[in-house]
């Protein structure tokens, strides 16, 4: 549904976005990256709002820019914290429903619909220049999919929001993903967006670093062996069993937590094929298991720092 | 609808508490100086009193100066708060979303500017002489002005996508430029919007000259020897104002990138 070929952004002397190449289809996909990695400017390019210095943008096999053809079918929820400050995030709601072209007999159930959706129709009726920034986030998502938009790109949707907010937004965008919708999602706070989608694209310096499944790119980083951690009432014992593991290459007991083990493989396959067998042969109980590298935080780390 | 949806917006949008203050500071200043002078003239001085502060203040400052505050508002206000963006994400025609906010720019223009000289003349002539000033005449030529300085503030507005740098060129332009190029020898009139405007709506010497050359009056000390602007002429220059600076205004807008560099990331 969105196709990025070779886009390049400049400002000025600055690179925002560097020769990137992806495609993103249906279902959600995390847009990631510290600030200033090129989120934004990608964000703008697939929304029209600037054209790339060099390469292609594509949404829905449509050039972007100033096209009504895409915004027909495309919702944004944009970074920013301003609104129209005069008016109320019902009026808000309607206005952009009316530019989005919903007919005016059936404009105002939508809005109504919309609103309820992200939970501000108690407070639909106040002027935005009183609301929180929470609030402005359910009422830029509420206008952003009044339409039903087959493509939704959400700048940093869940800054601002409390936890029952993300919540909320969160269980928004799951049901929207798995009915077929396109969705970008960018954010800076990784786990932000892991319980959202395992598909992500990594940006850093504006440059992709990686795009796919979170765990097929965690099990191509060879340089870093994945780490597991085990929690046993004997911990020695099991130690002591793992180091006997040849796809294991170190064991550590931590201090703190005297239940813990830690330990690094390269093939985690491999070891975790092993593992039962090993325990059940050893008569150890495993109380808790958790593999800290599988997730966003340990992958963006390691990519950035190779 | 949707145009005039995004008009009645744009309108709401323009009529803003702080910038209310300003435009009806701005309107009310006319009739108020007007009182002031007639208090210390003799009654039949009024006409006088009329002719000149409809030429100079209305003409030449309050409806130049609120062109500026609408025309380049109506663009900036929405570049400014940044909200520009949930415009320019929408499927409508950008050219649409600008022309909108250009005729509700001039709409308010020109009603504060009407609401002066209405003001001007109830203070100077009162309710049973207002036949003796031209008053339809320029309630009839003060849109034509609006929406022609209208049309340049909003082009620079969309050219240069700030609010600080039309505003002040804006200002530099009505009171600079606009003052002094029509006092200046020689055919320099002809490159100042005003002198087009006061052919059309000639007061005081302007309206003695229209009347005994059949021509413009507006041609002030020395610019006797220049080229002689007729109504004709100043009709043409106008209209084509309005038309080339609001054309070239929707085109620009419609091809410039209005996010702000600070945003990138």
């Amino acid at each position: 549904m969105i196709t990025l070929e070779r886009a390049s952004r400049w400002y000025g002397q600055v690179v925002a976005l560097n020769d990137v190449t992806c495609t993103v289809g249906t279902g959600i996909t995390a847009l990631l990256g510290p600030n200033g990695a090129g989120k934004s400017t990608m964000l703008k390019l697939v929304t029209g709002q600037i054209r790339p210095t060099t390469g292609s943008v594509k949404v829905l096999n449509h050039l972007p820019f100033a096209n009504s053809a895409v915004y027909r079918r495309l919702g944004y929820v944009p970074e920013l914290e301003s609104a129209y400050e005069e008016q109320t995030g019902r009026q808000f709601v309607t206005f952009m429903a009316a530019l989005a072209g919903i007919p005016a007999i059936e404009r105002s159930s939508r809005v109504a619909a919309a609103l309820e959706k992200v939970a501000i129709a108690a407070a639909a009726d106040r002027k935005m220049g009183g609301y929180s920034k929470g609030m402005r986030q359910r009422v830029k998502v509420a206008q952003a999919i009044v339409h039903d938009p087959e493509v939704l790109i959400l700048d940093e949707p869940l800054n601002g929001l409390d936890p029952v907010g993300r919540r909320d937004i969160g269980n928004i965008l799951l049901e929207l993903g798995s009915a077929g919708k396109c969705i970008i999602i960018s954010s800076h706070i990784l786990h932000e967006v892991e319980h959202l989608t395992r598909n992500i694209l990594l940006l850093h310096k504006g440059r992709l670093l990686a795009q796919g499944d979170i765990y097929a790119i965690r099990s191509l980083i060879d340089k870093h062996p994945h780490k597991v951690q085990l929690e046993c009432g004997n911990a020695r014992q099991l130690a002591m069993t793992l180091v006997g593991m040849e796809s294991v290459i170190s064991v550590r007991m931590d201090r703190d937590n005297r239940a813990l083990v830690e330990i690094e493989t390269p093939q985690p396959d491999r070891f975790y094929a092993e593992l039962p067998g090993l325990v059940e042969n050893h008569n150890l109980e495993i109380t808790a298991f958790h593999s800290p590298d599988n997730n966003l935080e340990a992958v963006f780390n390691y990519l950035v720092q190779s | 609808m949707i145009d005039f949806l995004l008009f009645s917006t744009a309108l709401r949008d323009l009529i803003r508490a702080r910038r209310l203050f300003w435009v009806a500071a701005f309107t009310l200043l006319v009739p108020v100086l007007a009182f002031i002078i007639c208090k210390y003239l003799h009654p039949s001085s009024r006409l006088w009193v009329y002719d000149n502060l409809a030429s100079t203040m209305v003409f030449g400052f309050v409806l130049v100066i609120l062109a500026v505050l609408f025309a380049t508002g109506a663009l900036t206000q929405e570049l400014e708060q940044r909200t520009i963006v949930y415009l320019l994400t929408r499927p409508v025609e950008r050219w649409r979303i600008l022309l909108a906010r250009f005729l509700a720019a001039s709409v308010m223009a020109t009603a504060a500017a009407w609401i002066a000289i209405i003001g001007l003349a109830l203070v100077t002539v009162g309710v049973h002489h207002l036949g003796e000033v031209h008053l339809g005449r320029d309630l009839l030529i003060l849109p034509v002005a609006a929406l022609a300085y209208s049309g340049i503030f909003l082009f620079l507005a969309a050219l240069t996508g700030k609010a600080l740098v039309p505003l002040v060129v804006g200002l530099l332009y009505g009171f600079l430029w606009e003052s002094l190029i029509p006092q200046l020898p020689g055919n320099f009139k002809l490159a100042s919007l005003m002198s087009y405007v006061h052919v059309l709506a000639p007061h005081g010497s302007e309206l003695n000259s229209t009347q005994t050359n059949s021509a413009t009056g507006m041609l002030l000390a020395s610019s006797t020897t220049g080229y002689t602007i007729t109504h004709t002429v100043a009709w043409v220059v106008l209209l084509s104002v309005i038309v080339i600076s609001l054309a070239s205004s929707l085109v620009v807008f419609s091809v410039r990138e209005y996010v702000p560099r600070e945003e990138a990331g």
